[in-house]
């Protein structure tokens, strides 16, 4: 019996200790037999990782000293196991099915990555036996569980359970006993795909008369010869010479790398939230300092010193500066994108998500975004009849039904693809989507059964474009035998294709062809190059409708955003008619006269023309566009001031996503390149989550108003009592030290705290904000005629009733500055006879500025209940 | 629209323009299809005004009405609200000099010993400050309550004591306040705070160390005199430096060197008049700048001579 199993799973080499009898303890020969697999599989570019597990329920008891060995040949033998284990560079991966002791457990530290059964058990008893620990396990165990840990069980025989060996990190996963193989074997596919996104692509290839059969596609120059074939990816720019292909331009220099290069050289305009602020800041400043200048010049022919004039001025800007907006939307933007990732939202450019809430347009992609990108059969058309697979009474309509048969076997067997067999298909979307059919309504294991009783004869199958396909029919299967195909028939069949591909599906006709076993017995040597047999007198078996359905979410999500008054545009490679159709089935266009622009007519279109277009049809759905065609529509429709966004996933939609002003990739399909380019990325590839994006852009921007106008109000109270200062000569109500309390301390927190604020329940019911800025007149006006003059009202009261109380009664207050803020002045007489001094007089100033301070802190409160809403009643919306 | 050189690939027309820029500020000024006039019909201008009007017309009411309430309910207009140390003022009063120099800033007294053109203004100040002193007669309301006070006979609510000018002699206006003969008077006052009554140095045996020994010298004199002549907030004089000291020479305080106890505590009453102490510096050095600190004794007024709590600075020099 072997003792070491070695099988080859795919890409995995599995290795297996297979000597139950004796706990699968290692002997000599077992180690050798490892070491020579490891050390193989190493060079072997056929195997990707190695597995090693063992029979039974133990994985391994460690050394089997029974076959003797001379002293120095054992410790070769176990130098070059271990060492086999620290240098094999590719993933080690350990399923330990048992107990794993001595060198099992020092070489699991070697894997990298371990599954374990619950009742294995790890033990490493070498001071039992009075040898030191090998296998680096001194090394290796303390870095994994640390030292005390590790001291444990290599010092002090700790026998480590499973459980307590996935707490301590020495082993990666525990799972039940009887799942064991399923689970990590699951685990290990898993990891297996992710390394085929991984693995460099490769081609065949004849460069020098030499045939290269795995030649790494970054290696490719000009003048190779490849070779392709169907689902190949096309590793350059070929021309094509008698099914081989011309290596033209490879890299950057393709189409494709071109293309690629467009988008990285292509500006993206700047989002309209920058824009926005830039615009704010710009006026905030000029304002600003305009201010200060004023102040400046007055306070200078008041006679002030330069250092107070100074204190002056930058008190101004900084109560004009919103030094709280940075934060807010730092802030705001930051938490979006949080709670976007959790939606399958990954933004990369934080603006991006305000800037979708300002969408007017989205040039949305079909395939995959819009629908499932999956093809899957909708409709059958037998005979006479057209069958709808969503039809409940399917199934019971069609299960006697002869052509039925007759087409899963000609479903069946005219196809290439393969049935996995973890049960996936691979291979064409059509031909994975009928033979997923055929699953869904008979198992495959019967269909092959058909296949056994054909031995006798061959049977042509063939399967195609209906009007290919029905000219070399002569019969037709009906319910109960075969007829001879008439005009009637022919008719119906061309009226159930058109029927089909005007819902945009795609047709294939099905047709068979018993061959006379005479004629071509079991010896006969078929050609499909150049064909050998006949392909007339077929009976047609039926026509198949296949559609790639739409995304059960879209409809919705489209009518949303429908509401929210965006307009949705499908820009596809497809067929017009099958554009129409999903887009007539999501909601993209309501009727079946939506204006469908062709590449072609784009390619005709001045751009004005197009303008026109846009402008006159609210419902457009671009097909057979090419990606540079997709870039002209994202830039006419910018022309005509709207904010678009553009979903995409090929390299060459980069240039498009570069260029709109949201570009949004796939996470699943997507190309690196598009996601790179793109400012969002939709994890799951569903239109729907760009409805949540929109609603949370479009909260962004009604909070930053809030936090705007909120911060916005504090400047009035701020600015007017430095006027009151110098056009009244009263004493100072509010000095440089509290404005800046105000702005940077008790402003900064709510405004901040604003941007937390939920969404007014109409958000999704408001057309896009268009020519509505983060700062509109409306507010200006609300925040420096209304809110800000009650501040400042409340302020100056508060400012007059402390002064009042101490004595100084308003009226003498008037005129009072110079001899108020005259250090040399010691009895300045207030409204009462009493005479201040200088230093009780700034005392009481301070008094006021701190009162003055404090009313408007409280009425900033109030402002921030106001701010708190902009549309609803702080009513509905409460406070908390 | 700029026309993006980098899209050249992609036949870029620039933006088809539908009104140019002079027919837009035009129909923002007036627009004939809905009579705006800059950006509003005149209808739209009516109401906005309206609004504000009477937006801003309930602002100034509302704060109107707060002032008013809050003056008539919580503020007598004779007696302040917030007194001694409940308010800021304190119970520390500070001290004044006059005459205030024409600069503000400054607490500098200088002028020509010989000039009228240059002393004169100084003389206008002090004459000018004393003018209520001298015109109480005709004050309103301040002659009929004139009470005949010493310092057994404090006066009763709402009557104010007298202040004897003729007790400044030489320093009076007569005499151009002595500024003339290069020996000026200066006139120190005690900030008057509502209610503040002083608590005298009045024991002559326990008199502070710091007190400059002519002082204590001139207590002691005095109280032999008349026991009640103790109650005073003492005054004293001095330069600043040891120089300043030399410099300033004898310095004659007039007509006492305090201000008497019966004028205190100050309650806003008709006609009262702060009492004064008239500093004479006989022979000041000429030629230059003496620093002269005054500094007000009573046990409740704090010192503190950087913070300038219960002291004057003032310079003075004399060509």
């Amino acid at each position: 019996m072997d003792t070491i199993i070695e099988t080859t799973r795919g890409t995995v080499k599995v290795i297996r200790f297979n000597k139950p009898q004796k706990k699968n303890a290692i002997d000599g020969d077992m180690y050798l037999r490892v070491t020579k697999i490891l050390n193989t599989a190493a060079s072997d570019d056929e195997v990707s990782m190695v597995v090693l597990t063992g029979t039974g329920d133990f994985y391994s008891s460690g050394n089997d000293y029974s076959v003797s060995r001379p002293e120095g040949a054992w410790l070769q033998i176990l130098g070059d196991f271990i060492k086999a284990f620290i240098t094999f560079p590719k993933l080690l991966i350990a399923i330990v099915n048992g107990p794993a002791i001595g060198i099992a457990a020092t070489t699991l530290a070697l894997c990298d990555m371990v599954f374990a059964s619950e009742n294995a058990y790890f033990y490493t008893p070498f001071s039992k036996l009075q040898i030191t620990a090998e296998g680096g396990s001194t090394l290796t165990f303390p870095r994994l569980i640390g030292q005390r840990k590790a001291a444990e069980m290599l010092l002090f025989n700790h026998k480590m359970t499973a459980k307590e060996g996935l707490e301590s990190g020495f082993i990666n996963r525990v799972y039940k006993p009887e799942e064991l193989q399923s689970k990590a074997w699951e685990k290990i596919q898993e990891i297996l795909k992710s390394f085929n996104k991984m693995i460099p692509m490769s081609t065949k290839c004849i460069r020098d008369g030499v045939w290269n059969s795995d030649l790494p596609v970054s290696s490719l120059v000009k003048g190779d010869i490849v070779h392709i074939k169907a689902g190949d990816v096309i590793p350059a720019d070929i021309r094509i010479i008698e099914s081989k292909g011309v290596v033209l331009c490879c890299g950057d220099l393709t189409a494709l790398g071109r293309v690629a290069g467009l988008a990285a050289r292509l500006q993206p305009e700047p989002s309209p939230l920058a824009r926005e602020i830039r615009r704010f800041m710009r006026y905030m400043s000029i304002w600003a300092l305009s201010l200060g200048v004023i102040i400046a010049t007055a306070s200078i022919i008041l006679g002030y010193p330069f250092i107070q004039t100074t204190i002056f001025v930058i008190g101004m800007i900084v109560a004009n500066i919103p030094e709280g907006l940075q934060p807010t939307i730092t802030a705001s933007l930051t938490l979006t994108a949080q709670r976007m990732v959790k939606k399958n939202c990954l933004v990369k450019n934080l603006e991006a998500i305000e800037a979708l809430g300002a969408v007017t347009t989205i040039c949305s992609d079909k395939t995959g975004t819009l629908t499932k990108n999956k093809m899957c059969v909708r409709h059958i058309w037998i005979w006479d009849r057209k069958y709808s697979v969503a039809d409940p009474d399917f199934e019971s309509t069609l299960q006697v039904n002869q052509a039925l048969k007759a087409i899963k076997i000609c479903g069946a067997l005219c196809s290439t693809a393969v049935i996995l067999p973890n049960g996936d298909i691979q291979g064409d979307a059509s031909e994975t989507a009928i033979l997923n059919f055929l699953c869904a309504y008979d198992d495959p294991v019967t269909a092959s059964v058909h296949l056994n009783k054909r031995l006798s004869r061959y049977v042509v199958v063939i399967k195609g474009a209906p009007e290919c396909i029905l000219s070399r029919c002569t019969a037709v299967v009906m319910e109960n035998g075969n007829v001879n195909i008439t005009n009637e028939v022919k008719k119906a069949a061309d009226n159930a294709t058109e029927d089909l591909a005007n819902t945009g599906e795609r047709v294939l006709a099905f047709a068979d062809l018993i061959l006379d076993p005479k004629e071509f017995p079991m010896s006969f040597d078929f050609d499909t190059e150049e064909i050998n047999f006949p392909l007339e007198g077929l009976r047609l078996i039926g026509i198949i409708g296949l559609k790639d359905p739409p995304r059960d979410e879209v409809r919705q999500a489209i009518e949303r955003v429908r509401a929210a008054g965006i307009r949705v545009m499908m820009v596809t490679g497809d067929h017009p008619a099958t554009a129409r159709a999903v887009a007539i089935e999501v909601g993209i266009a309501t009727t079946a006269a939506c204006h469908v622009i062709t590449g072609n007519d784009l390619r005709n279109m001045t751009s004005d023309l197009l303008y026109l277009t846009l402008e006159k049809h609210h419902e457009i759905v671009f097909a057979r566009t090419s990606p540079t065609q997709k870039l002209q529509i994202v830039e006419a429709c910018q022309r005509q001031g709207s904010v678009v966004a553009v979903t995409g996933d090929g390299v060459n939609d980069a240039p498009a996503l570069r260029r709109a002003d949201i570009g949004i990739s796939m996470g699943i399909t997507g190309s690196q390149v598009s996601k790179q380019t793109a400012d969002i990325i939709l994890m799951d590839d569903n239109f729907a989550t760009i409805v949540l994006g929109i609603e949370e852009g479009r909260k962004i921007f009604d909070n930053l108003k809030k936090s705007v106008c909120y911060i916005l109000i504090s400047n009035v109270p701020e600015v007017l009592p430095v006027f009151m200062f110098i056009l009244f000569s009263i004493p100072l109500p509010l000095g440089v030290m509290t404005i800046l309390c105000i702005d940077l301390g008790t402003d900064m927190w709510p405004a901040v705290s604003l941007s937390y604020e939920k969404a007014e329940a109409d958000v999704m019911e408001r057309p896009p904000r268009h020519g509505d800025p983060l700062v509109s007149a409306r507010m200006l006006r609300l925040v420096y005629g209304h809110l800000g003059l009650i501040e400042f009202a409340a302020g100056m009261y508060a400012y007059f009733t402390v002064m009042a109380e101490h004595g100084f009664y308003p009226a003498d207050l008037f005129g009072i500055r110079e001899r108020w803020d005259n250090e040399a002045v010691n009895d300045v007489r207030d409204s009462l006879g009493q005479e201040w001094t200088y230093a009780e007089r700034k005392e009481l100033e301070r008094a006021c500025q701190a009162t003055y301070f404090i009313a408007v802190v409280i009425t900033q409160m109030m402002n921030g209940v106001i701010c708190k809403t902009r549309f609803n009643s702080i009513r509905d919306v409460g406070c908390f | 629209m700029q026309r993006n050189v980098k899209l050249e690939e992609f036949e870029i027309e620039t933006k088809p323009s539908r009104s140019s820029e002079r027919g837009k500020v035009r129909n923002f000024i007036y627009d004939g299809n809905t009579g705006a006039f800059l950006g509003r019909t005149p209808e739209s201008w009516g109401k906005i005004i309206i609004f504000y009007i009477v937006f801003y017309a309930s602002l100034v009411a509302l704060f109107a009405i707060c002032m008013v309430t809050f003056h008539q309910q919580f503020i007598n207009p004779r007696v302040p609200r917030l007194q001694l140390d409940r308010g800021l003022i304190g119970t520390s009063p500070g001290l004044g000099f006059r005459p205030l120099p024409p600069d503000v800033r400054s607490t500098l007294i200088w002028y020509k010993g010989t000039s009228y053109e240059s002393y004169k203004y100084w003389e206008d100040q002090l004459k000018e400050f004393l003018s209520v002193y001298k015109m109480k007669g005709q004050t309103a309301g301040a002659g009929q309550n004139i009470f005949n006070c010493d310092f057994r006979n404090p006066p009763p609510p709402g009557k104010v004591c007298d202040v004897d000018i003729r007790g400044w002699e030489p320093c009076i206006e007569e005499n151009h306040f002595s500024f003339h003969k290069s020996s000026p008077c200066i006139f120190l006052k005690l900030n008057r705070i509502y209610g503040w009554r002083p608590e005298f140095f009045n024991d002559t045996q326990h008199l502070p160390q710091e007190m400059p020994v002519e002082l204590q010298m001139q207590i002691k004199n005095i109280t032999e005199y008349n026991r009640d002549y103790a109650n005073m907030v003492w005054v004293s004089c001095q330069g600043e430096t040891p120089a300043d000291k030399e410099n300033v020479g004898v310095v004659r305080y007039l007509p006492y060197p305090g201000f008497p106890g019966y004028f205190y505590p100050y309650q806003n009453a008709e006609g009262y008049l702060s009492p004064l102490v008239a500093v004479h510096l006989v022979r000041p050095k000429t030629g230059i700048v003496i620093n002269i600190e005054c500094r007000a004794w009573a046990k409740n007024i704090k010192y503190d001579r950087r913070e300038k709590l219960g002291v004057v600075h003032f310079e003075v020099m004399i060509e």
